[in-house]
């Protein structure tokens, strides 16, 4: 048995760009790769591929990113922006990013809804470890996504 | 109609709406990250019109819309 090839660091990059691009702001306001973030996102979605490769996608990203983010996609007024709305565009955005991520993964598989977590409180990621990580700077503001790969998939890979 | 939706996922949506004889005509065009090919094919097959798979610029929107007849050729720019 083979471990399945994961994304790296650059598949998940040309997925942001992709995504960023299409849906928040343009070339202008591209994300661009940093070493690392300072702290951890306070604002996160999860999506949950399970099939021919089982683990999860987060994006993450700073209160202040989510707000700027959630204005560009829903094309409203940051101040207008209810917890419902930053919740529905960073879900999304974990939604665009995961499942781009999973079309890159070995299938068939699916994809769940998005988790998201407003309030810096840690999703609950069940029996995985992070296997890609890809801190950006956006806006000024960091953004991070993260690549969880099942914990089962990894003991299969390596047997 | 996007693909990833609670309660009834867009694949179910699209043959209910065909399944309800006033609706059956309606336009439907499915939007989401879902990318594999049976996927596809069985959105087309239960009664999409389109799909389209995100991210997407408003141009490729625009684009499909024109095939399907609701807005005029060459009218994205």
């Amino acid at each position: 048995v083979t471990s399945p090839v994961l994304p790296d660091t650059y598949d998940v990059e040309q997925i942001v760009g992709e995504v960023f691009g299409s849906f928040l702001g343009g070339d202008d306001t591209m994300p661009i790769p940093v070493a690392s973030s300072e702290g951890d996102p306070t604002v996160a979605a999860s999506v949950s591929i399970t099939g021919g490769w089982s683990g999860h996608v987060v994006f993450g990203c700073s209160e202040s990113a989510s707000r700027i983010a959630a204005a560009h996609l829903l094309m409203m007024s940051e101040d207008d922006l209810a917890d419902a709305d930053i919740a529905d565009a960073v879900g999304e955005l974990a939604n665009m990013i995961g499942g781009n991520i999973k079309s890159l993964l070995p299938g068939p598989s699916a994809l769940t809804l998005p988790l998201v977590s407003l309030g810096g409180a840690a999703l609950h990621l069940p029996s995985s470890t992070e296997a890609v990580r890809l801190d950006l700077t956006w806006q000024g503001q960091p953004v991070r996504v993260s690549v969880w790969a099942s914990t089962a998939d990894a003991q299969e890979g390596t047997a | 109609v996007d693909w990833n939706m609670p309660e009834m996922n867009g694949l179910e949506f699209v043959m209910a709406v065909r399944a309800e004889p006033r609706l059956r005509s309606m336009t439907l065009m499915m939007v989401t990250t879902e990318s594999e090919q049976s996927q596809i094919v069985r959105a087309l097959a239960a009664g999409a019109h389109e799909y389209v798979i995100k991210p997407f610029t408003p141009d490729a929107i625009a684009e499909k819309l024109a095939l399907l007849g609701l807005v005029p050729a060459g009218s994205t720019s």
